[in-house]
């Protein structure tokens, strides 16, 4: 494990939750009780990811996802993915991607930003002479 | 006057040997006690992810030094390696994204046989095994189980690494582009002697510097620390005074 600032108790509560969507994809039920398509709770949960403004229940939701897909990636290494299995796994690759993709875009801005400004005083300053 | 972004290395690649280890802290014990050697692993790693060679500036602000962190080459989440947590040579300086996607894993036994492994950077060229076309990152050798399993299990091809690659590959052009463009403005300053305009692009150029350091593409980083705890000061290394009973017990016992 590497050094991250997740607190326990956030990074247990979603730690289950890969078992839980093992369940929906099965048939099973969402956690709430209520009857749900796989799509439809893990959706949810990746949308939680993504709105949420605390940096660490994005990083366990993060790290709940990754665990299944290593575990689907270990599957399909040794020939053993199921239909099912590929499908959950370009399903997690989406979601991981959808919410890592959203901090990736705040995060660079800044520099991008400080770049146009510059370019368009450059801009005006040479359409000046 | 030469223009302050000609030399730098726009587009890093995957180097062609192990990363040499240039420094050599001092042990240190304590479940976090590899959070000391925070600065030694920057300076060494120049602020770039061990793993996808991301700047700190590229991903996040300065504060939490772009959210990199201590990455450990051999999981301290595995039992077998946990003795190893506070082991300078295994330890490297990773983006949060990489450590992340990372994380504790490790190939098991059975994944071992077909050659699945990560690869260390500082020991092994990763030059040799990776290589970043455009937005992705591919396997010299098609067929290297390690370059795969590293690749995919880290997941160098996330869209957010992607986006980052995009980012900077559209940066450079348009740093060039302003490049010229000051070139042009000085060359008008020198036939006609305009003074403020030669304040005004050495105030751009100033700028432009700053954003090359900025996205690392500077050699120099932003706010590298200037000392490490390899440089640190002898009391600072020196056992401190036991506080409890049972702290002086403990040192009475190690004489």
């Amino acid at each position: 494990m590497t050094e991250t600032n997740l607190q326990p108790v956030e990074a247990r509560s979603f730690v289950v939750e890969p078992k839980l969507s093992s369940r929906v994809v099965s048939g099973g039920t969402a956690p709430t009780g209520r009857e749900s398509s796989q799509g439809a709770y893990v959706s949810t949960v990746a949308d939680h990811a993504r709105s949420s403004r605390e940096p660490s229940t994005r990083a366990a939701i993060l790290d709940a996802l990754y665990e299944e897909r290593s575990a689907l990636t270990r599957d399909r290494r040794l020939s053993r993915l199921t239909e099912a299995g590929a499908a959950r796994l370009s399903e997690l690759e989406a979601y991981i991607d959808d919410i890592e993709l959203a901090e990736e875009r705040s995060a660079g801005d800044a520099v991008w930003r400080q770049l146009e400004r510059i370019a368009s005083r450059v801009v005006a300053i040479d359409a000046k002479r | 006057m030469s223009s302050p972004l000609r030399a730098v290395d726009v587009n890093p690649t995957y180097a062609d040997h192990p990363l040499p280890r240039t420094h050599a802290p001092p042990e240190v014990s304590g479940e976090k006690g590899f959070a000391k050697y925070r600065d030694c692993l920057r300076l060494e790693f120049s602020a770039r992810c061990a793993y996808c060679l991301s700047h700190e500036g590229e991903v996040g602000p300065s504060q939490n030094y772009g959210g990199f962190e201590v990455e450990h080459f051999k999981p301290q989440g595995r039992r077998e390696f946990h003795s190893l947590r506070n082991r300078y040579s295994n330890l490297l300086w990773a983006c949060p994204t990489c450590n992340r996607a990372k994380g504790h894993r490790w190939p098991d036994p059975e994944e071992q046989k077909l050659g699945a492994r990560f690869i260390d950077p500082t020991v092994e060229a990763m030059g040799d095994f990776l290589v970043i076309n455009g937005v992705r990152v591919d396997q010299v050798e098609p067929t290297s189980q390690a370059a795969a399993y590293t690749i995919e299990q880290i997941n160098l091809n996330s869209a957010a690494h992607k986006e980052r690659r995009r980012k900077r590959q559209a940066l450079a052009p348009k740093l060039a582009l302003v490049e010229a463009k000051i070139e042009v403005l000085r060359e008008r300053h020198a036939a006609t002697g305009d003074a403020d305009a030669l304040d005004a692009l050495n105030a751009l150029e100033s700028e432009l510097r700053e954003i090359g350091t900025l996205v690392g593409w500077q050699p120099t980083s932003w706010d590298m620390p200037s000392t490490c705890f390899c440089a640190a000061p002898a009391q600072q290394l020196r056992r401190r005074k036991p506080r409890t009973r049972r702290e002086r017990r403990k040192q009475n016992a190690l004489g």
